[in-house]
């Protein structure tokens, strides 16, 4: 299997075929990204797409002084960036329509439990609400680290802060998540014992 | 005062050996510590639970440097176009929103709606096309699907529903009936035989990209179809009610 910079260095010298194996590798990660940071599907999409054209674009300029993953990255994040600003709002989390038993028996994998399975998928969502509700710079930190499995020195060369402001960004945003799932959970439990499930919303903050 | 930067890194593992060694040390009698270690332990691993959807991705880039000329049928079948139109206006809307696409003399370029300040014309165009079409069809009819839904909720005049590979002639006949009015009803007629022809022509054109039907229909827009009436207000209705979601 090629490396990156095989395949960049390829993609400069005209090979497209290359370009799409260095896509199809990443736009699985990148995509996640874009999801994570806006909270949205279809914009996520979008920003991944443009992300692969500007990258192709600008292939020439790219010398390989970082890591073509960072330098990716990078674009995605500023991509994102914009589109937050654009839309003045802070990022929504799509919440599904709602727990489909039917579904989650269909996707039941092993020895999972439908309550596991239920529980994960709502585990899921308190996280989802959880990062929505922190400052932008708190989240992306948290994604690159722990979705991207950055490095601190990774994540500050990425985002140009100091490596101590990285860690402050890590430390607070975990600290604050860690209530509100704290929170999320005694209130599933207090529903669960009431009989009714947490009702699903469109979390806008 | 513990120090919270070491805990971080104790936390994530990225400590050198001698400090990961003294951080033990400083647990072992710093219950603070120990206690939020364990807790900031878990919360990471609620964090895992969240896993973002698992759409059918498939980028790849189909042209580079060649300039791609626009694609005959839909020059030549301004019919089609108008037809299409209106049955895809929906999946436009519906499924795909913030998409820019440019035809022009030097290519075919897709975009996302907020690049609009980066147009760089004399850039070689790229064509990024989505891969399996087939699902990206199912996509659409999902939202479709979805839109009628919520529609029939509203109370919304009832429609057929819009299953593009699935509607029969006579279906299409009848969706256009139903939302072309009276007053039109000459260009309903025309509108009719359109659709019909974009039936036929719909099973090879149906394979294509929805980025080059999205292209025919731009193209339009920026034309002088007189688009009826109708099918525009069709078009916005369905529009307000995509945006509610």
């Amino acid at each position: 299997m090629m490396s990156d910079e095989e395949l960049v260095a390829r993609s400069r010298g005209g090979d497209q075929d290359s370009f799409n194996q260095l896509v199809l590798r990443w736009e699985r990660p990148i995509y996640a990204l874009a999801y994570r940071v806006i909270g949205r599907e279809e914009e996520a999409r979008d920003v991944a797409q443009e992300t692969f054209l500007r990258a192709f674009r600008a292939l020439g300029g790219f010398k390989g002084q970082a890591k073509f993953s960072s330098w990716l990255y990078r674009i995605t994040l500023n991509l994102c960036r914009d589109w937050i600003r654009r839309e003045r709002r802070t990022p929504i989390v799509q919440a599904p329509e709602g727990v489909d038993l039917v579904e989650l028996a269909g996707e039941a994998v092993g020895t999972e439990s439908i309550d596991e399975l239920v529980s994960r998928k709502e585990l899921g969502r308190a996280v989802a609400k959880a990062m929505a509700l922190l400052p932008d710079e708190q989240r992306t930190a948290i994604i690159l680290k722990e979705y991207h499995g950055l490095t601190f020195q990774e994540i500050a060369d990425l985002l140009d802060c100091p490596l101590s402001t990285v860690k402050t960004r890590l430390y607070q945003g975990l600290t604050v998540l860690r209530r509100h799932l704290q929170q999320a959970d005694v209130e599933s439990a207090r529903a669960r014992s009431a009989g009714t499930l947490d009702p699903v919303i469109d979390t806008r903050v | 005062m513990c120090d919270k930067e070491l805990l971080l890194g104790y936390l994530y593992d990225e400590l050198p050996s001698s400090d990961r060694q003294a951080f033990d040390r400083h647990l072992a009698s710093c219950a603070d510590c120990r206690e939020e270690v364990d807790h900031l332990r878990g919360t990471r691993t609620h964090l895992m639970s969240w896993a973002p959807p698992e759409p059918d991705l498939g980028f790849h880039v189909v042209r580079s440097a060649t300039p791609v000329p626009p694609a005959r049928w839909w020059r030549t079948s301004p019919a089609w176009g108008l037809a299409a139109a209106a049955l895809l206006t929906l999946a436009v809307s519906a499924a795909i929103a913030n998409v820019e696409v440019r035809a022009g003399s030097d290519g075919v370029v897709v975009r996302t709606g907020w690049n609009r300040d980066a147009a760089a014309p004399r850039e070689a165009p790229v064509v990024l096309s989505t891969g399996a079409s087939d699902v990206e069809l199912k996509r659409v009819e999902a939202r479709l699907k979805d839109l009628e839904g919520r529609l029939v909720a509203r109370q919304a005049p009832t429609l057929v529903p819009l299953s593009v590979s699935r509607m029969s002639d006579a279906d299409i006949v009848r969706f256009v009936r139903q939302t072309v009015s009276d007053s039109e009803q000459r260009q309903q007629g025309v509108l009719a035989r359109q659709i019909l022809q974009v039936n036929r022509d719909t099973e090879t054109a149906r394979r294509a990209d929805i980025d080059r039907l999205l292209v025919a229909y731009r193209e339009l827009q920026g034309t002088n179809f007189q688009t009826s009436r109708s099918v525009k207000a069709l078009e916005d209705h369905f529009m307000r009610v995509g945006l509610q979601r």
